[in-house]
């Protein structure tokens, strides 16, 4: 930083630095003075509570698809990390991309075979040393025909998807 | 900005493919479920591949209808050994938040190796339009 001349007036450098650190500490002795501890305090905890609360350890699933009302249930259990294939009466969305429409993959589901199977060998790919655990989430609006999920489940397989987790509302529901 | 907490949680269900058959034994108690409106549905219950014990459930909503489906069930593992698996048929008119309740009521009767028969592509397709 460059200090010129004229800034100084009549004092001298050394009086200019004390008279700075003095306006320095000044300043900080008063930012202290202004902080509220007790309402920080607080604020904090009340952070750390609502933290605590909303933690989970499992992962974050809980997106619902649009147009997706999940059925209640009250044996679930937690989830597991899979992918997400979610089923409405408009379309069928792969980790929340949308593949097509139900009524054309009902009659061609060659789409989402090979989006399906490009997810497992992405996931070869990556775990090597590990077989693949062929869990897949499904997430099927209540109102959606049986006919269609259950047309759906069935081709799960043939691409070594086989452990379906249906996702539902738990015994709690909403609050 | 409305905010609704969901707790989202699963059902398990394992899907056979191709030839692959259950390994089963002639111990083994195995139901078929057959759902055939949300008010109705047949129980079919094997051992060993045979026929031991039929039932249908029935009411006016598709919950009264799970309740007496669970009943039956429960009389049938009362006293003797666990059902091991179930597969579940649905017909065309049957929603899945029906088959889900189904699934849930064989859960609550410790029936937890569920499976879905497929339907067939025209049932499907028939459904959707």
């Amino acid at each position: 930083m460059n200090i010129k001349a004229q800034n100084l007036g009549d004092r001298s450098f050394s009086r200019h630095l004390v008279a700075r650190q003095f306006q320095k500490s000044r300043r900080k002795r008063l930012m202290i003075a202004g902080l509220m501890l007790t309402s920080m305090v607080d604020m904090f905890s009340l952070l750390v509570i609502f933290l605590l609360q909303t933690f989970s350890a499992s992962p974050e699933l809980a997106v619902v698809a649009k147009g997706v009302v999940l059925p209640q249930a009250s044996t679930s259990r937690e989830m597991k990390d899979a992918p997400v294939l979610a089923i409405s009466a408009a379309g069928i969305y792969l980790d929340q991309k949308f593949v097509g429409l139900t009524e054309d993959l009902l009659e061609q589901p060659e789409p989402l075979m090979n989006k399906l199977s490009e997810l497992r060998e992405l996931w070869l790919k990556t775990h090597p040393s590990q077989s693949f655990p062929g869990e897949i989430t499904l997430q099927a609006d209540q109102a959606v025909s049986s006919a269609v999920v259950s047309r759906f489940m069935g081709m799960l397989p043939s691409q070594s998807f086989g452990s379906i987790q249906l996702a539902v509302i738990g015994a709690g529901g909403r609050s | 900005m409305t905010a609704v907490w969901l707790e989202v949680g699963m059902l398990q269900v394992k899907q056979s493919h191709g030839t692959e058959a259950p390994a089963s034994s002639s111990q083994n108690r195995e139901l078929s479920v057959n759902v055939v409106s949300s008010g109705q549905a047949e129980l079919v219950l094997k051992q060993g591949g045979r026929v031991i014990q039929k039932a249908v459930a029935k009411g006016e909503s598709a919950e009264l209808m799970v309740r007496q489906l669970e009943q039956t069930v429960a009389g049938w593992t009362a006293g003797s050994s666990a059902i091991s698996s179930a597969m579940i048929e649905t017909r065309p008119g049957v929603s899945y938040g029906d088959l889900v309740r189904v699934m849930d009521g064989l859960r609550r009767n410790q029936v937890v190796n569920l499976g879905v028969v497929p339907a067939s592509r025209e049932a499907a397709a028939g459904s959707v339009r």
